[in-house]
C-alpha cells in the first residue's frame, strides 16, 4: 500500500462512519433506534439489503471464483427474483401490517410463544456462529497478503461498526450501507477496468473473453440437471429460490431492513430493485475474475496465491520439478493463447482447432501442478487448503495503480462493516425484543428498553471482536461452520410459510414441524452427499407437511368426521 | 413501552409505475428470463 493508497482508505473509513453516526442522531426511542421509526426511502433500504448480503469474504472469494471454476456460480442467485417477488406479494404486507420489530414476534402473534422462542433461538444461534467470522475472514486475508496484525484489523473494524451502530441504531446501519455499496461497485468497477487496461496492448476485451471461454471460464449457465451439483440452472432456481427466501424472509438481519420502510409500497421497490440488480452484480464481479485469469494468461501466476502454504511448499525436495512443469505450462498456455487468437484473426481453422487443443491442455496441466502444489503443502504441515481467497486481493496489491488498491481495500473493509454491522443490529434487536422483553424484564419503560438494545449492542460487537479473534484459529473449520446456517434455514422457511398460507395450523403442529425439519435436514447433511442449497427444500417441506399432518390429526380430534381444509 | 411499535397507518400504495404490483412482478419474472437466456447465449458464444 502506497500513501496514495492509505489516504483513500482512511479518507473513505472516516467518512462512512461520520455519515452514519450524523444520520443516526435522534436515535432516542426504541422504535427510532430498531426501526428506523419506520421512515426509510425505498432506495436507502434496497442499497442496504445489497450491501448486507455482500461481506468481505464474498467481495474477495467471488471475484476469484470464476478464475478457479467459471462464472457458474452466478447461477447461485437465479432463485433471487423469484423469491424477492413472493415475499414482496406476502410477507411485506403482513410484516407491515402486524407491526412487529422482529419477525419472529410475528410467530408468536400468528402461533404461540414457544414457537416464537424456538425460532428466535435459531436465529439467535445461527448468526451468533457466523457474526465472527464477517471479521475474520478478510482480517486473515488482509494478515497473509499485507502483513496487517490481524488483531489490530478486528479490532479496526469491529471498533468501528460497533461505535456507529451503538449510538445510532438501524438509521446508522442502513445509511452507512448505502455509502458502504457505493464504495463497493466504485472498487468494482475500477478493479474491472484496471484489469481490462492491464491486458498486453494487443489483447483486445473480446479477445479477452475468447480465451477466458476456451478455457471454460464463462460458463455462467449449466443446463445439466445433477443434484449433486451446487451451481446449474435447476439447483439456483430450484434450491436458490428457497434459500433466498429462507434468508431474506425469515433472517432477522434481512428482515429488519424492510420493516424500516415509510410504506408497504416502499418495502416492496427496495425487494424489487434488489431483484433487478443482484444477478447482473454477481454476473459483474465473477466476469472480473474471469478477466484477471487472462491477465494471467499473459503474466505467470505464482504456483499458489496464498503466501504461506507457498512458502511451505517451496521448502519441499519435491517443488524444483513441479516448479519447472508449472513454469514450462504457463508458457505452453501463453504461446498457445497468442496463436489462438492470430489463428482467430486470419481465420486459419487448422491453427484454431490446433492452438484451441493445446492451450487447453496446458490448462489442464496448471490445474494438475496447483492441486500437486496443495498435496505438497499438506506433506509440509499446511491444511492444504483451496486459495481461491487470495487471488483477487493478490492481483490487486501487486499489479493495480496506487489510488486503486486504496479503493479497493475500501470496498473490501465497506464489505465486512456492513455485513457485521446488521449482524450485531438484528441480534440486537432480537435479544431485547424476543428474550428479554419478553420473558425478562415485562412492562419496562421505552428508555429502559432503549438502553437494552444500546447494551445488547455493545455486548454484540464484543462478542463479534472476540469471537473473531478466536476464529482466526478455527482453520478450515471456517467453511464447516459457515455451512451450518444452511441447517436451519429450510425449517426456518417452513414454519414462515405455514404462518402466512395455512390458516388451520396452530402453534404445537408448527413447533413439531420445525424440530422434524431440522432433524431431517441434520440427517441428510451427514448421510447423503446432496448439494447444501436443496437443505433449504428439504427441510422446509418437511417442516410443513409435519405441520399440516398435525393439524389434520389435530382437526379430526377436535371435530371427528370433519374435512380437513387449508 | 407498548409491545409493539407505535401504531401508524399502513399504506399499500400501487407502485409508482405500471399501474398494479401484479404488473412490477411479471415485469420482474420475465427480465429474469431474458437475463438467463442472455447469460446462456454468453456461454454458447464463448464456449469455442
Amino acid at each position: 500500500m502506497r500513501p496514495l493508497d492509505w489516504v483513500v482508505l482512511a479518507g473513505s473509513l472516516v467518512g462512512i462512519v461520520s455519515y452514519g453516526l450524523y444520520r443516526g442522531r435522534g436515535s432516542n426511542t426504541v422504535n427510532t433506534y430498531l426501526l428506523a421509526g419506520k421512515t426509510m426511502p425505498w432506495y436507502a433500504m434496497a442499497l442496504s439489503i445489497m450491501a448486507t448480503q455482500t461481506s468481505a469474504i464474498t467481495f474477495l472469494s467471488t471475484t476469484s471464483q470464476s478464475y478457479v471454476d467459471g462464472m457458474r456460480f452466478v447461477q447461485f442467485y437465479f432463485g433471487l427474483p423469484i423469491a424477492m417477488v413472493i415475499l414482496a406479494a406476502t410477507a411485506v404486507p403482513i410484516f407491515h401490517r402486524t407491526n412487529v420489530y422482529t419477525a419472529y414476534e410475528y410467530l408468536e402473534q400468528r402461533f404461540d410463544v414457544k414457537t416464537r422462542a424456538l425460532v428466535g433461538g435459531i436465529f439467535l444461534i445461527q448468526r451468533g456462529l457466523s457474526v465472527g467470522f464477517s471479521l475474520s475472514a478478510p482480517a486473515l486475508v488482509l494478515t497473509l497478503l499485507l502483513g496487517w496484525p490481524p488483531q489490530a484489523t478486528i479490532l479496526i473494524l469491529g471498533g468501528l461498526v460497533t461505535l456507529y451502530t451503538f449510538f445510532g441504531g438501524i438509521k446508522a446501519v442502513t445509511w452507512t450501507d448505502v455509502q458502504q455499496m457505493i464504495v463497493m461497485v466504485a472498487g468494482l468497477f475500477a478493479a474491472l477496468f484496471t484489469a481490462i487496461w492491464l491486458l498486453p496492448r494487443n489483447v483486445s476485451l473480446l479477445d479477452a473473453m475468447s480465451l477466458a471461454g476456451a478455457a471454460g471460464k464463462l460458463n455462467a449457465v449449466d443446463l445439466k440437471f445433477d443434484p449433486n451439483s451446487q451451481f446449474n440452472i435447476w439447483t439456483g432456481l430450484l434450491g436458490g429460490t428457497f434459500l433466498m427466501l429462507a434468508y431474506f424472509g425469515t433472517d432477522q438481519s434481512q428482515v429488519q431492513r424492510y420493516l424500516t420502510g415509510k410504506s408497504i409500497a416502499q418495502s416492496r421497490l427496495s425487494l424489487l430493485f434488489n431483484a433487478m440488480a443482484k444477478v447482473p452484480m454477481q454476473f459483474l464481479i465473477l466476469f472480473i475474475g474471469a478477466m484477471v485469469f487472462v491477465f494471467h494468461v499473459f503474466q505467470p501466476p505464482p504456483l499458489s496465491f496464498q503466501p504461506l502454504e507457498m512458502k511451505r511448499i517451496e521448502q519441499r525436495a519435491e517443488f524444483q520439478p513441479l516448479s519447472q512443469t508449472y513454469t514450462l505450462a504457463l508458457d505452453q498456455r501463453r504461446e498457445a493463447a497468442s496463436a489462438y487468437l492470430e489463428s482467430r484473426r486470419s481465420g486459419d481453422g487448422a491453427l484454431k482447432r490446433r492452438s484451441l487443443e493445446q492451450y487447453r491442455e496446458a490448462q489442464r496441466q496448471i490445474d494438475a501442478a496447483r492441486s500437486s502444489g496443495r498435496d505438497l503443502a499438506r506433506k509440509a504441515g499446511g491444511a492444504g487448503d483451496d486459495d481461491t481467497n487470495y487471488i483477487f486481493l493478490s492481483f490487486v496489491t501487486r499489479y493495480m495503480p496506487a489510488g486503486v488498491v486504496g479503493l479497493v481495500m475500501a470496498a473490501i473493509f465497506a464489505a465486512a462493516m456492513s455485513a457485521c454491522s446488521a449482524e450485531i443490529n438484528s441480534l440486537a434487536t432480537v435479544s431485547v425484543i424476543d428474550v428479554y422483553r419478553r420473558h425478562i424484564a415485562k412492562g419496562g419503560a421505552d428508555r429502559h428498553y432503549l438502553w437494552a438494545s444500546r447494551i445488547a449492542t455493545l455486548f454484540w460487537g464484543a462478542y463479534a471482536m472476540a469471537f473473531a479473534h478466536y476464529a482466526m484459529n478455527l482453520g478450515s473449520l471456517v467453511v464447516a461452520v459457515n455451512r451450518i446456517g444452511s441447517l436451519f434455514y429450510g425449517p426456518m422457511l417452513g414454519v414462515f410459510a405455514l404462518a402466512f398460507y395455512f390458516r388451520r395450523v396452530r402453534g404445537t403442529a408448527a413447533f413439531i414441524g420445525v424440530l422434524a425439519g431440522e432433524a431431517v435436514v441434520f440427517y441428510t447433511r451427514y448421510n447423503t452427499s446432496l448439494a447444501f442449497l436443496w437443505y433449504n427444500l428439504i427441510g422446509c417441506s418437511v417442516t410443513v407437511l409435519t405441520g399440516l399432518l398435525l393439524a389434520l390429526l389435530q382437526s379430526r380430534d377436535v371435530h371427528p368426521g370433519a374435512r380437513f381444509k387449508s | 413501552m407498548s409491545d409493539t411499535p407505535p401504531v401508524r397507518p399502513v399504506l399499500d400504495e400501487p407502485p409508482p409505475f405500471l399501474g398494479t404490483w401484479r404488473r412490477v412482478y411479471i415485469v420482474v419474472l420475465f427480465y429474469l428470463a431474458s437475463l438467463i437466456t442472455l447469460f446462456y447465449l454468453f456461454t454458447r458464444a464463448f464456449s469455442s
